[in-house]
Protein backbone atom coordinates (compact mmCIF):
# COMPACT_ATOMS: atom_id res chain seq x y z
CA UNK A 1 0.00 0.00 0.00
CA UNK A 2 0.98 3.15 -0.87
CA UNK A 3 1.44 6.67 1.15
CA UNK A 4 -1.65 8.04 -0.86
CA UNK A 5 -3.75 4.87 -0.05
CA UNK A 6 -3.07 5.45 3.46
CA UNK A 7 -3.35 8.99 3.60
CA UNK A 8 -6.98 8.53 1.52
CA UNK A 9 -8.26 6.83 4.24
CA UNK A 10 -7.22 9.04 7.45
CA UNK A 11 -7.94 12.14 5.43
CA UNK A 12 -11.69 12.77 6.58
CA UNK A 13 -10.42 12.91 10.37
CA UNK A 14 -7.13 14.21 10.11
CA UNK A 15 -8.33 17.77 11.28
CA UNK A 16 -11.21 16.34 14.09
CA UNK A 17 -7.77 14.75 15.54
CA UNK A 18 -5.61 17.27 14.88
CA UNK A 19 -8.23 19.63 17.23
CA UNK A 20 -8.17 16.96 19.37
CA UNK A 21 -5.12 16.19 20.60
CA UNK A 22 -4.33 19.82 20.30
CA UNK A 23 -6.95 20.40 23.18
CA UNK A 24 -5.17 18.17 24.99
CA UNK A 25 -1.68 18.79 24.55
CA UNK A 26 -2.04 22.92 23.95
CA UNK A 27 1.08 22.53 21.74
CA UNK A 28 0.63 22.91 17.81
CA UNK A 29 4.43 21.28 17.46
CA UNK A 30 3.39 18.52 20.28
CA UNK A 31 -0.17 17.98 18.67
CA UNK A 32 1.88 17.88 14.82
CA UNK A 33 4.12 15.01 16.04
CA UNK A 34 1.32 12.92 17.94
CA UNK A 35 -0.14 12.93 14.37
CA UNK A 36 2.88 12.20 13.01
CA UNK A 37 2.92 9.27 15.30
CA UNK A 38 -0.03 7.61 14.59
CA UNK A 39 0.70 7.54 11.01
CA UNK A 40 4.28 5.51 12.02
CA UNK A 41 1.63 3.10 13.84
CA UNK A 42 -0.72 3.06 10.89
CA UNK A 43 2.22 2.52 8.50
CA UNK A 44 3.65 -0.56 10.38
CA UNK A 45 0.42 -1.88 11.32
CA UNK A 46 -1.39 -0.59 7.32
CA UNK A 47 -2.51 -4.54 6.87
CA UNK A 48 -4.49 -4.58 10.37
CA UNK A 49 -5.29 -0.97 10.22
CA UNK A 50 -7.48 -1.46 6.41
CA UNK A 51 -9.52 -4.62 8.29
CA UNK A 52 -10.80 -2.04 11.02
CA UNK A 53 -14.54 -1.22 11.08
CA UNK A 54 -14.40 2.05 12.66
CA UNK A 55 -11.00 3.44 12.08
CA UNK A 56 -12.16 6.85 13.22
CA UNK A 57 -13.00 5.97 16.69
CA UNK A 58 -9.77 3.70 16.37
CA UNK A 59 -7.69 6.85 15.60
CA UNK A 60 -9.23 9.27 18.31
CA UNK A 61 -8.75 6.40 20.83
CA UNK A 62 -4.36 5.86 19.92
CA UNK A 63 -4.14 9.82 20.04
CA UNK A 64 -6.43 10.34 23.34
CA UNK A 65 -3.68 7.69 24.64
CA UNK A 66 -0.40 9.20 22.80
CA UNK A 67 -1.51 12.86 24.16
CA UNK A 68 -2.48 11.52 27.82
CA UNK A 69 1.19 10.07 27.48
CA UNK A 70 2.50 12.75 26.57
CA UNK A 71 0.57 15.22 28.93
CA UNK A 72 2.12 12.80 32.04
CA UNK A 73 5.82 13.14 30.59
CA UNK A 74 5.30 17.06 30.75
CA UNK A 75 4.24 20.04 32.79
CA UNK A 76 2.06 22.16 30.26
CA UNK A 77 3.71 24.74 28.58
CA UNK A 78 1.63 27.73 29.30
CA UNK A 79 3.38 30.17 26.70
CA UNK A 80 2.49 27.54 23.48
CA UNK A 81 -1.23 28.99 24.36
CA UNK A 82 -0.51 32.33 23.27
CA UNK A 83 1.00 30.69 19.48
CA UNK A 84 -2.01 29.31 19.12
CA UNK A 85 -3.96 32.61 19.41
CA UNK A 86 -2.46 33.85 16.45
CA UNK A 87 -3.16 30.64 14.44
CA UNK A 88 -6.60 30.58 15.94
CA UNK A 89 -6.74 34.06 14.41
CA UNK A 90 -6.46 33.33 11.22
CA UNK A 91 -9.45 30.71 11.63
CA UNK A 92 -12.25 33.38 12.91
CA UNK A 93 -13.80 35.13 10.58
CA UNK A 94 -12.31 38.40 9.48
CA UNK A 95 -15.14 40.63 10.26
CA UNK A 96 -15.39 39.10 13.91
CA UNK A 97 -15.05 42.04 16.21
CA UNK A 98 -12.13 42.92 18.32
CA UNK A 99 -13.40 42.25 21.75
CA UNK A 100 -15.38 39.14 20.27
CA UNK A 101 -11.42 38.08 19.86
CA UNK A 102 -10.98 38.84 23.06
CA UNK A 103 -13.81 36.86 24.33
CA UNK A 104 -12.67 34.20 22.59
CA UNK A 105 -9.10 34.32 24.03
CA UNK A 106 -10.51 34.42 27.34
CA UNK A 107 -13.12 31.44 26.62
CA UNK A 108 -9.71 29.43 24.99
CA UNK A 109 -7.68 29.87 28.97
CA UNK A 110 -10.93 28.65 30.76
CA UNK A 111 -11.17 25.72 28.40
CA UNK A 112 -7.62 24.92 28.39
CA UNK A 113 -7.63 25.08 32.36
CA UNK A 114 -10.18 22.29 32.89
CA UNK A 115 -8.47 19.00 33.67
CA UNK A 116 -7.38 16.55 30.65
CA UNK A 117 -10.91 14.52 30.87
CA UNK A 118 -12.98 17.22 31.00
CA UNK A 119 -11.17 19.03 28.53
CA UNK A 120 -11.51 15.82 26.02
CA UNK A 121 -15.34 15.03 26.72
CA UNK A 122 -15.78 19.11 25.87
CA UNK A 123 -13.23 18.42 22.67
CA UNK A 124 -15.55 15.50 21.38
CA UNK A 125 -19.24 16.48 21.88
CA UNK A 126 -18.97 20.21 21.82
CA UNK A 127 -16.57 20.57 19.12
CA UNK A 128 -16.77 17.56 17.49
CA UNK A 129 -20.52 16.53 18.38
CA UNK A 130 -19.86 13.05 19.12
CA UNK A 131 -22.65 10.82 20.98
CA UNK A 132 -22.15 9.62 23.91
CA UNK A 133 -21.72 6.14 22.87
CA UNK A 134 -19.30 7.36 20.68
CA UNK A 135 -17.25 8.96 23.13
CA UNK A 136 -17.35 6.17 24.90
CA UNK A 137 -16.17 4.13 22.54
CA UNK A 138 -13.33 6.78 22.17
CA UNK A 139 -12.38 6.82 25.75
CA UNK A 140 -12.94 3.62 27.17
CA UNK A 141 -15.30 4.92 29.76
CA UNK A 142 -18.81 3.95 30.61
CA UNK A 143 -22.01 5.99 29.38
CA UNK A 144 -22.43 6.83 32.87
CA UNK A 145 -18.62 8.05 33.30
CA UNK A 146 -18.99 10.19 30.08
CA UNK A 147 -22.33 11.71 31.77
CA UNK A 148 -20.58 12.52 34.30
CA UNK A 149 -17.32 14.12 33.20
CA UNK A 150 -19.71 16.27 30.59
CA UNK A 151 -21.84 17.49 32.89
CA UNK A 152 -18.90 18.37 35.34
CA UNK A 153 -17.27 20.08 32.63
CA UNK A 154 -19.88 22.28 31.78
CA UNK A 155 -21.04 23.18 35.01
CA UNK A 156 -16.99 24.22 34.96
CA UNK A 157 -17.53 26.02 32.31
CA UNK A 158 -20.31 28.02 33.17
CA UNK A 159 -18.97 29.00 36.60
CA UNK A 160 -15.72 30.29 35.15
CA UNK A 161 -17.33 31.98 32.20
CA UNK A 162 -19.50 34.03 34.85
CA UNK A 163 -16.51 35.00 36.85
CA UNK A 164 -14.93 36.37 33.83
CA UNK A 165 -15.25 39.67 32.67
CA UNK A 166 -16.48 39.14 28.84
CA UNK B 1 15.71 -34.15 27.14
CA UNK B 2 16.20 -35.52 30.36
CA UNK B 3 17.41 -32.22 31.88
CA UNK B 4 13.43 -30.66 30.43
CA UNK B 5 11.43 -33.79 31.65
CA UNK B 6 13.23 -33.01 35.20
CA UNK B 7 12.42 -29.20 34.58
CA UNK B 8 8.88 -29.91 33.99
CA UNK B 9 8.50 -32.30 36.83
CA UNK B 10 10.25 -29.69 39.09
CA UNK B 11 7.79 -27.40 37.80
CA UNK B 12 4.85 -28.69 38.44
CA UNK B 13 6.08 -29.46 42.04
CA UNK B 14 6.47 -25.32 42.76
CA UNK B 15 3.22 -24.58 40.97
CA UNK B 16 1.47 -26.65 42.78
CA UNK B 17 2.45 -25.90 45.95
CA UNK B 18 1.86 -22.02 45.00
CA UNK B 19 -1.29 -22.38 44.13
CA UNK B 20 -2.55 -23.46 47.28
CA UNK B 21 -5.49 -22.33 48.51
CA UNK B 22 -5.73 -18.25 48.84
CA UNK B 23 -8.07 -16.48 51.30
CA UNK B 24 -10.80 -16.37 48.73
CA UNK B 25 -10.44 -19.81 48.32
CA UNK B 26 -10.96 -20.65 51.85
CA UNK B 27 -14.08 -18.61 52.75
CA UNK B 28 -15.18 -20.07 49.18
CA UNK B 29 -15.26 -23.25 50.30
CA UNK B 30 -17.09 -22.29 53.68
CA UNK B 31 -20.10 -21.08 51.31
CA UNK B 32 -19.58 -23.39 48.14
CA UNK B 33 -22.96 -24.33 48.82
CA UNK B 34 -24.50 -21.20 48.88
CA UNK B 35 -26.14 -19.03 45.59
CA UNK B 36 -25.77 -16.06 47.16
CA UNK B 37 -21.95 -15.28 46.15
CA UNK B 38 -20.70 -14.10 42.78
CA UNK B 39 -17.09 -14.93 42.11
CA UNK B 40 -14.95 -13.83 39.20
CA UNK B 41 -11.46 -15.32 38.13
CA UNK B 42 -8.67 -13.47 35.67
CA UNK B 43 -6.14 -15.92 35.14
CA UNK B 44 -2.48 -14.80 34.19
CA UNK B 45 -3.13 -16.34 30.83
CA UNK B 46 -5.74 -13.26 30.22
CA UNK B 47 -3.12 -10.83 32.63
CA UNK B 48 -0.73 -11.70 29.22
CA UNK B 49 -3.23 -11.14 26.56
CA UNK B 50 -3.95 -7.39 28.38
CA UNK B 51 -0.09 -7.16 28.25
CA UNK B 52 -0.33 -7.37 24.52
CA UNK B 53 -3.06 -4.66 23.68
CA UNK B 54 -2.26 -1.76 21.71
CA UNK B 55 -2.14 1.84 23.02
CA UNK B 56 -5.49 1.92 21.59
CA UNK B 57 -7.33 0.09 23.80
CA UNK B 58 -5.01 0.37 27.28
CA UNK B 59 -2.62 3.76 28.49
CA UNK B 60 0.73 3.32 29.64
CA UNK B 61 0.16 3.61 33.34
CA UNK B 62 -2.32 1.00 33.68
CA UNK B 63 -0.46 -1.48 31.58
CA UNK B 64 2.62 -1.17 33.69
CA UNK B 65 0.57 -2.30 37.06
CA UNK B 66 -1.24 -4.51 34.75
CA UNK B 67 1.19 -6.53 32.88
CA UNK B 68 2.75 -7.71 36.50
CA UNK B 69 -0.38 -8.90 37.65
CA UNK B 70 -1.10 -12.84 37.48
CA UNK B 71 -4.16 -13.39 38.83
CA UNK B 72 -7.31 -11.12 40.22
CA UNK B 73 -10.30 -12.88 41.72
CA UNK B 74 -12.87 -11.37 43.21
CA UNK B 75 -16.02 -12.85 45.48
CA UNK B 76 -18.87 -10.85 46.46
CA UNK B 77 -22.18 -11.27 48.21
CA UNK B 78 -25.84 -10.43 46.97
CA UNK B 79 -28.08 -8.98 49.06
CA UNK B 80 -30.15 -12.36 50.30
CA UNK B 81 -26.07 -13.55 51.61
CA UNK B 82 -26.91 -11.25 54.25
CA UNK B 83 -25.07 -8.49 56.47
CA UNK B 84 -22.31 -7.87 54.74
CA UNK B 85 -20.29 -6.42 57.84
CA UNK B 86 -21.23 -9.81 59.77
CA UNK B 87 -19.50 -11.55 56.54
CA UNK B 88 -16.61 -9.15 56.66
CA UNK B 89 -15.78 -10.22 60.27
CA UNK B 90 -16.32 -13.67 59.84
CA UNK B 91 -13.49 -13.74 57.01
CA UNK B 92 -11.28 -11.54 58.69
CA UNK B 93 -10.92 -14.35 61.36
CA UNK B 94 -10.08 -16.99 58.22
CA UNK B 95 -7.24 -14.74 57.47
CA UNK B 96 -3.93 -16.54 58.73
CA UNK B 97 -1.82 -13.45 60.05
CA UNK B 98 1.21 -15.29 59.63
CA UNK B 99 0.96 -15.07 55.63
CA UNK B 100 -0.85 -11.56 55.72
CA UNK B 101 -0.12 -8.68 57.33
CA UNK B 102 -2.94 -5.24 57.68
CA UNK B 103 -1.70 -2.39 55.91
CA UNK B 104 -4.59 -0.19 57.16
CA UNK B 105 -7.85 0.35 57.76
CA UNK B 106 -10.04 2.52 55.55
CA UNK B 107 -13.43 3.41 57.20
CA UNK B 108 -16.07 6.04 56.09
CA UNK B 109 -19.75 6.30 56.65
CA UNK B 110 -21.02 2.70 55.77
CA UNK B 111 -18.17 0.87 54.97
CA UNK B 112 -15.09 -1.13 56.26
CA UNK B 113 -12.43 -1.95 54.21
CA UNK B 114 -9.03 -3.68 55.17
CA UNK B 115 -6.09 -3.52 52.86
CA UNK B 116 -3.97 -6.90 53.81
CA UNK B 117 -0.79 -7.85 52.40
CA UNK B 118 1.64 -11.04 51.62
CA UNK B 119 4.85 -9.55 51.66
CA UNK B 120 7.56 -10.67 48.83
CA UNK B 121 11.19 -11.20 49.02
CA UNK B 122 11.44 -7.50 47.48
CA UNK B 123 11.30 -4.54 48.92
CA UNK B 124 9.17 -2.42 46.48
CA UNK B 125 6.66 -5.14 45.97
CA UNK B 126 4.45 -7.40 47.57
CA UNK B 127 3.11 -10.48 46.45
CA UNK B 128 -0.71 -10.18 47.31
CA UNK B 129 -3.17 -7.36 48.02
CA UNK B 130 -6.14 -8.32 49.73
CA UNK B 131 -8.90 -5.97 50.24
CA UNK B 132 -12.24 -6.78 52.58
CA UNK B 133 -14.47 -4.58 52.16
CA UNK B 134 -17.70 -4.58 54.40
CA UNK B 135 -20.83 -2.75 54.29
CA UNK B 136 -24.56 -3.31 53.23
CA UNK B 137 -22.80 -5.81 50.83
CA UNK B 138 -19.35 -8.06 51.49
CA UNK B 139 -16.54 -7.98 48.95
CA UNK B 140 -13.55 -9.60 48.68
CA UNK B 141 -10.56 -8.86 45.93
CA UNK B 142 -7.03 -10.47 45.51
CA UNK B 143 -4.70 -8.87 43.38
CA UNK B 144 -1.83 -11.77 42.97
CA UNK B 145 1.54 -10.63 41.37
CA UNK B 146 4.13 -8.15 41.63
CA UNK B 147 2.22 -5.53 43.11
CA UNK B 148 3.88 -1.86 43.12
CA UNK B 149 1.65 0.15 46.10
CA UNK B 150 2.45 3.37 44.99
CA UNK B 151 1.58 2.69 41.31
CA UNK B 152 -1.74 1.14 42.08
CA UNK B 153 -2.37 4.47 44.27
CA UNK B 154 -0.99 6.75 41.15
CA UNK B 155 -3.39 5.03 38.77
CA UNK B 156 -6.14 6.10 41.18
CA UNK B 157 -5.12 10.09 40.34
CA UNK B 158 -5.46 9.93 37.20
CA UNK B 159 -8.86 7.86 37.02
CA UNK B 160 -11.06 10.67 37.47
CA UNK B 161 -12.09 9.11 41.08
CA UNK B 162 -14.98 11.33 42.07
CA UNK B 163 -16.76 10.30 39.29
CA UNK B 164 -16.72 6.61 40.66
CA UNK B 165 -18.42 7.55 43.45
CA UNK B 166 -21.62 9.07 41.57
CA UNK B 167 -21.60 6.40 38.52
CA UNK B 168 -25.03 4.51 39.64
CA UNK B 169 -26.69 7.74 40.59
CA UNK B 170 -26.61 8.96 37.12
CA UNK B 171 -26.72 6.03 34.94
CA UNK B 172 -30.07 5.99 34.00
CA UNK B 173 -30.07 9.69 32.99
CA UNK C 1 -38.26 26.85 13.85
CA UNK C 2 -37.04 30.21 15.05
CA UNK C 3 -35.78 30.23 18.60
CA UNK C 4 -36.61 33.52 20.87
CA UNK C 5 -34.43 33.94 23.96
CA UNK C 6 -37.15 32.61 26.36
CA UNK C 7 -36.72 29.50 24.53
CA UNK C 8 -33.03 29.49 24.16
CA UNK C 9 -32.96 30.23 28.11
CA UNK C 10 -34.61 26.94 28.84
CA UNK C 11 -32.34 25.06 26.16
CA UNK C 12 -29.37 26.63 27.65
CA UNK C 13 -30.34 25.95 31.28
CA UNK C 14 -30.01 21.85 29.65
CA UNK C 15 -27.41 22.71 28.22
CA UNK C 16 -25.17 23.52 31.12
CA UNK C 17 -26.53 20.34 33.29
CA UNK C 18 -25.76 17.80 30.22
CA UNK C 19 -28.69 17.21 29.46
CA UNK C 20 -28.87 18.11 25.39
CA UNK C 21 -29.30 15.78 22.33
CA UNK C 22 -26.82 16.95 19.58
CA UNK C 23 -29.45 18.72 17.39
CA UNK C 24 -30.59 20.76 20.41
CA UNK C 25 -27.18 21.89 20.64
CA UNK C 26 -27.11 22.73 17.32
CA UNK C 27 -30.15 25.41 17.35
CA UNK C 28 -28.45 26.62 20.30
CA UNK C 29 -25.53 27.33 18.49
CA UNK C 30 -27.83 28.85 15.77
CA UNK C 31 -29.78 31.04 18.15
CA UNK C 32 -26.28 32.12 20.38
CA UNK C 33 -24.02 32.54 17.32
CA UNK C 34 -26.70 35.86 16.60
CA UNK C 35 -26.41 39.38 17.20
CA UNK C 36 -29.65 38.22 19.79
CA UNK C 37 -28.36 35.23 21.63
CA UNK C 38 -24.85 37.52 22.04
CA UNK C 39 -26.69 40.04 23.84
CA UNK C 40 -29.11 37.63 26.10
CA UNK C 41 -26.25 35.28 26.67
CA UNK C 42 -23.05 36.89 26.61
CA UNK C 43 -21.05 34.20 28.47
CA UNK C 44 -22.55 31.20 26.44
CA UNK C 45 -22.31 33.13 23.39
CA UNK C 46 -18.41 33.76 23.53
CA UNK C 47 -18.58 29.77 24.69
CA UNK C 48 -20.35 28.75 21.10
CA UNK C 49 -18.55 31.31 19.07
CA UNK C 50 -14.92 29.50 20.48
CA UNK C 51 -16.94 26.03 19.02
CA UNK C 52 -17.38 27.04 16.18
CA UNK C 53 -14.15 28.66 15.56
CA UNK C 54 -12.61 25.95 16.69
CA UNK C 55 -14.03 23.43 14.67
CA UNK C 56 -12.51 25.12 11.47
CA UNK C 57 -8.96 24.27 12.41
CA UNK C 58 -6.97 22.24 10.51
CA UNK C 59 -3.70 20.19 9.67
CA UNK C 60 -1.69 20.04 6.61
CA UNK C 61 -1.56 17.17 4.96
CA UNK C 62 2.30 17.63 4.34
CA UNK C 63 2.27 17.52 8.08
CA UNK C 64 0.86 14.30 8.61
CA UNK C 65 3.28 12.38 6.46
CA UNK C 66 6.60 13.76 7.77
CA UNK C 67 7.78 10.94 10.24
CA UNK C 68 6.61 7.84 7.70
CA UNK C 69 8.74 10.02 4.95
CA UNK C 70 11.76 9.96 6.79
CA UNK C 71 11.04 6.44 8.10
CA UNK C 72 9.69 4.12 5.39
CA UNK C 73 12.34 5.78 3.30
CA UNK C 74 15.29 4.04 5.08
CA UNK C 75 15.02 0.49 2.90
CA UNK C 76 12.81 -1.81 5.25
CA UNK C 77 13.91 -5.52 3.46
CA UNK C 78 13.49 -8.23 5.83
CA UNK C 79 16.97 -9.27 7.81
CA UNK C 80 17.77 -13.11 6.66
CA UNK C 81 18.96 -15.17 9.25
CA UNK C 82 20.70 -18.23 8.11
CA UNK C 83 19.48 -21.55 9.54
CA UNK C 84 21.60 -23.17 12.05
CA UNK C 85 20.59 -26.53 13.61
CA UNK C 86 21.32 -26.20 17.17
CA UNK C 87 19.95 -22.79 17.19
CA UNK C 88 16.76 -24.59 16.42
CA UNK C 89 17.11 -27.26 19.21
CA UNK C 90 17.38 -24.60 21.35
CA UNK C 91 14.48 -23.03 20.35
CA UNK C 92 12.61 -25.95 20.74
CA UNK C 93 14.09 -26.59 23.95
CA UNK C 94 12.66 -23.17 25.64
CA UNK C 95 8.96 -23.73 22.93
CA UNK C 96 8.28 -27.11 25.00
CA UNK C 97 9.50 -25.58 28.48
CA UNK C 98 7.63 -22.95 27.82
CA UNK C 99 3.91 -24.03 26.54
CA UNK C 100 4.82 -27.12 29.35
CA UNK C 101 5.44 -25.28 32.03
CA UNK C 102 2.08 -23.18 30.72
CA UNK C 103 -0.27 -26.37 30.12
CA UNK C 104 0.76 -27.48 33.95
CA UNK C 105 -0.14 -24.18 35.21
CA UNK C 106 -3.10 -23.36 33.22
CA UNK C 107 -4.01 -27.54 34.69
CA UNK C 108 -3.26 -26.73 38.04
CA UNK C 109 -4.99 -23.42 38.07
CA UNK C 110 -7.87 -24.87 36.50
CA UNK C 111 -8.32 -27.51 38.90
CA UNK C 112 -8.12 -25.43 41.76
CA UNK C 113 -11.39 -23.24 40.20
CA UNK C 114 -13.55 -25.59 39.06
CA UNK C 115 -14.28 -27.08 42.24
CA UNK C 116 -15.55 -23.77 42.84
CA UNK C 117 -18.40 -21.30 41.82
CA UNK C 118 -15.97 -18.99 39.76
CA UNK C 119 -16.39 -17.72 36.99
CA UNK C 120 -13.39 -17.06 35.24
CA UNK C 121 -13.62 -13.90 31.97
CA UNK C 122 -12.55 -15.47 29.02
CA UNK C 123 -12.46 -12.09 26.80
CA UNK C 124 -9.43 -10.05 27.43
CA UNK C 125 -11.37 -6.82 27.22
CA UNK C 126 -13.99 -8.21 29.75
CA UNK C 127 -10.68 -8.72 32.16
CA UNK C 128 -9.21 -5.72 31.70
CA UNK C 129 -12.37 -3.44 32.33
CA UNK C 130 -13.03 -6.09 35.47
CA UNK C 131 -9.46 -5.24 36.55
CA UNK C 132 -9.46 -1.68 35.97
CA UNK C 133 -12.69 -1.22 38.17
CA UNK C 134 -11.10 -3.58 41.08
CA UNK C 135 -7.63 -1.27 40.84
CA UNK C 136 -9.79 2.21 40.61
CA UNK C 137 -11.66 0.84 43.55
CA UNK C 138 -8.06 0.13 45.19
CA UNK C 139 -6.84 3.10 44.80
CA UNK C 140 -9.79 4.91 45.58
CA UNK C 141 -9.51 3.30 49.28
CA UNK C 142 -6.05 3.56 49.57
CA UNK C 143 -6.42 7.60 48.83
CA UNK C 144 -9.08 7.70 51.23
CA UNK C 145 -6.50 5.91 53.95
CA UNK C 146 -4.01 8.36 53.21
CA UNK C 147 -6.26 11.22 53.52
CA UNK C 148 -7.67 9.69 57.14
CA UNK C 149 -3.78 9.17 57.85
CA UNK C 150 -2.23 12.46 57.23
CA UNK C 151 -5.51 13.75 59.27
CA UNK C 152 -5.17 11.31 62.50
CA UNK C 153 -1.04 12.58 61.83
CA UNK C 154 -2.15 16.03 61.90
CA UNK C 155 -4.62 15.66 65.27
CA UNK C 156 -1.27 13.90 66.81
CA UNK C 157 0.89 16.47 66.10
CA UNK C 158 -1.45 18.91 67.17
CA UNK C 159 -1.94 17.21 70.84
CA UNK C 160 1.75 16.89 70.86
CA UNK C 161 2.27 20.53 70.29
CA UNK C 162 -0.40 21.36 73.47
CA UNK C 163 1.53 18.54 75.78
CA UNK C 164 4.17 20.72 75.19
CA UNK C 165 3.02 23.69 76.01
CA UNK C 166 1.86 22.52 78.80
Amino acid sequence: MQHEELMNMILPYKDKLFRFVLRLVNDTFDAEEILQDLMVKIWKKKDQFVTIENKEAWCMTVVRNLAYDKLRKRKQRTQDIEEQYDLRDKAVAPDVALEQKDALRKVKEVIAQLPKDLRTVIQLRDIEQYSYQEIADITGWTLGKVKINLHRARKTLQHSLMKIEL
Amino acid sequence: MKNIICFLTIMVFTVSSYAQQDAIDKFFQSYKESDNFTSVFISPKMFRLIGNMGDDEIDADTKDVISNLTGLKILSSNEEAGDGMALYNEAKKMIDTREYEILMEVRDDDSLVDFLVKDSNNENTIDELLLMIGGKEFTLISFVGKIHLNKIGKLAESIEIDGIEHLDKLDDN
Amino acid sequence: MKMDSIQAKLLLDRYWEGETSIEEENQLKEFLLTEEGRKSFPEASALFVFYSAESTLSIDESKLTEKIDDKSGGGSDPKVIPFNFSMFRKIAAVFLIVFGGYFVWQNVMSLQVSTDRIVEVEDPKEALRITKEALALAGFKMKQGDAHLKKSLSKLSFTRIIKHDN
